[in-house]
């Protein structure tokens, strides 16, 4: 893991204003909470006068926190950088989110709180009883059962179960997909498993525009205590297969 | 994922704050876009973004020219531009869609000003799909408050501390450092050019009069 070494740490603190988890204190040098650190590199890039802190190679499942906590490490299977898919970005190109269809993307651990991967599971699980798709080329999705959603040993990690459980790391990103007619139903799901959990997560929601309007948006304005955000992210639509 | 759909704060501040996103799709037109991907963040750099750049090169704010930048766009890249105003917003991705390269954009922001910059564009009378968040939920007393998530949010990856924002404010009220200092610092931990710098610095301002 990630460490100070302790020949040139010169104890300034640095380091410990700029790590997103608060796991860094200063005892004699600078000292790197094994547990709570997600190798997500900040401290690194951080600009340490003096050159202090050290990332050795990380195997797995340490090497997970890393890949899912640094947005420079890159998950080969994946081929995106950061720690999800293209999910709506390229839906002009892709049609992978068609009129009817919702996509989640329930980032575990954020804002800036991170999260423990039996927290993800709790959700994960929660999720698959109510039939969502989970969506392929997530790294998050090749840890888990797509039925169950429990996590499972077929993992291109050949990690045990208690080697994913391990781990820790800034988020983790649940993508995956259900019809429109379940929105409601899953948006409350999510609300109960949210009292089970020792972090927080976002949610977000991807919709196709239909006549002018979101078309997820009338179901989400009505359910209790729901209240959807004024901005988000939308595909302009400039986008089309094959071009060159 | 971008997570520039996160972004926290009041509708006010959100007018002054739009993200564009450029990338290929795996499968369909990524292999060999990276020509495409340069043309398109040339034209879109010509608007005055606050910020640019792409995860694994750099960007902007941690000192990179723009033309650096660009040079070294690989296939795989998801560039991001910032801009800090609707106008320069719609002009750039009205140049984008006239230079016509296929690659898909996705703009960051309120969703009404980003339909309009769409209409004004030319592109269409909507965008195509959206992503929409309902905020956040579970033990929302671990997370920072909602001051410093105004901050903390514009990084996409979330790379930022409230530990050093908090720092930053204090160093402002003491006069050691200005918002705009204070914005730039920050930015330099945004790995991938999300961050409004511009932006920042107005809250940071703000901030510290409190």
């Amino acid at each position: 893991m990630v460490y100070a070494d302790k020949e040139s740490c010169v104890a300034c603190g640095r380091c410990v204003l700029y790590c997103p988890v608060q796991a860094i204190e200063i005892r004699e040098t600078a000292f790197i909470d094994p547990q709570k650190c997600v190798e997500c590199g900040t401290c690194i890039r951080a600009e340490c006068p003096v050159d202090a802190l050290k990332q050795p190679e990380l195997q797995p499942p340490r090497l997970l926190r890393k890949l899912f906590s640094d947005p420079l490490a890159r998950f080969e299977q994946t081929d995106v950088p950061g720690r999800g898919t293209e999910e709506m970005k390229t839906n002009d190109v892709t049609n992978n989110f068609k009129f009817g269809d919702v996509g989640w993307s329930v980032e575990m651990g954020r804002p800036g709180v991170s999260t423990s991967f039996r927290d993800v599971e709790t959700v994960t699980t929660a999720l698959a009883e109510h039939g969502v798709e989970f969506i392929e080329l997530n790294p998050l999705s090749m840890l888990i059962d797509h039925k169950t959603g429990k996590f499972t040993e077929k993992n291109p990690w050949n990690l045990t179960l208690s080697g994913v459980r391990s781990i820790r790391t800034l988020s983790a990103i649940i993508e995956c997909k259900s019809s429109i007619d379940k929105a409601s139903e899953i948006v409350e799901a999510l609300n109960d498993v949210s009292d089970k959990i020792d972090t927080v997560f976002t949610v977000g929601i991807i919709s196709r525009w239909k006549d002018g309007e979101i078309e997820v948006l009338p179901v989400l304005e009505k359910i209790k205590d729901v209240h959807v955000r004024p901005n988000g992210k939308h595909n302009v639509g400039i986008g089309r297969p094959g071009f060159n | 994922m971008t997570h520039t759909h996160y972004r926290e704060g009041s509708v006010e501040s959100l007018k002054g704050d739009f993200v564009f996103v450029i990338t290929g799709a795996k499968g369909y037109n990524k292999k060999g876009c990276a020509p495409r991907l340069r043309e398109m963040t040339r034209l879109a750099t010509q608007f005055i973004p606050v910020n640019m750049g792409c995860m694994e090169y750099g960007n902007l704010s941690r000192g990179l020219p723009a033309k650096s930048i660009i040079e070294n766009i690989k296939d795989s890249d998801l560039i991001q531009v910032v801009y800090d105003n609707k106008e320069d917003a719609a002009n750039a991705l009205r140049s984008l869609k006239e230079a016509d390269l296929g690659i898909s954009v996705v703009i960051s922001g309120l969703h009404d000003e980003v339909k309009d910059i769409v209409k004004q564009a030319g592109v269409a009378d909507y965008p195509h799909t959206a992503n929409i968040t309902i905020g956040f939920m579970g033990k929302k007393s671990l997370a920072a408050s909602d001051d410093i998530r105004q901050i903390t949010t514009m990084c996409g990856h979330h790379m930022i501390s409230a530990k050093i924002v908090e720092h930053l404010i204090e160093m402002i009220k003491s006069d050691r450092v200005t918002p705009i200092q204070a914005a730039i610092q920050v930015s330099k931990q945004c790995t991938c050019g999300a961050f409004n710098t511009r932006r920042a610095e107005k809250i940071f301002e703000e901030l510290a009069k409190k």
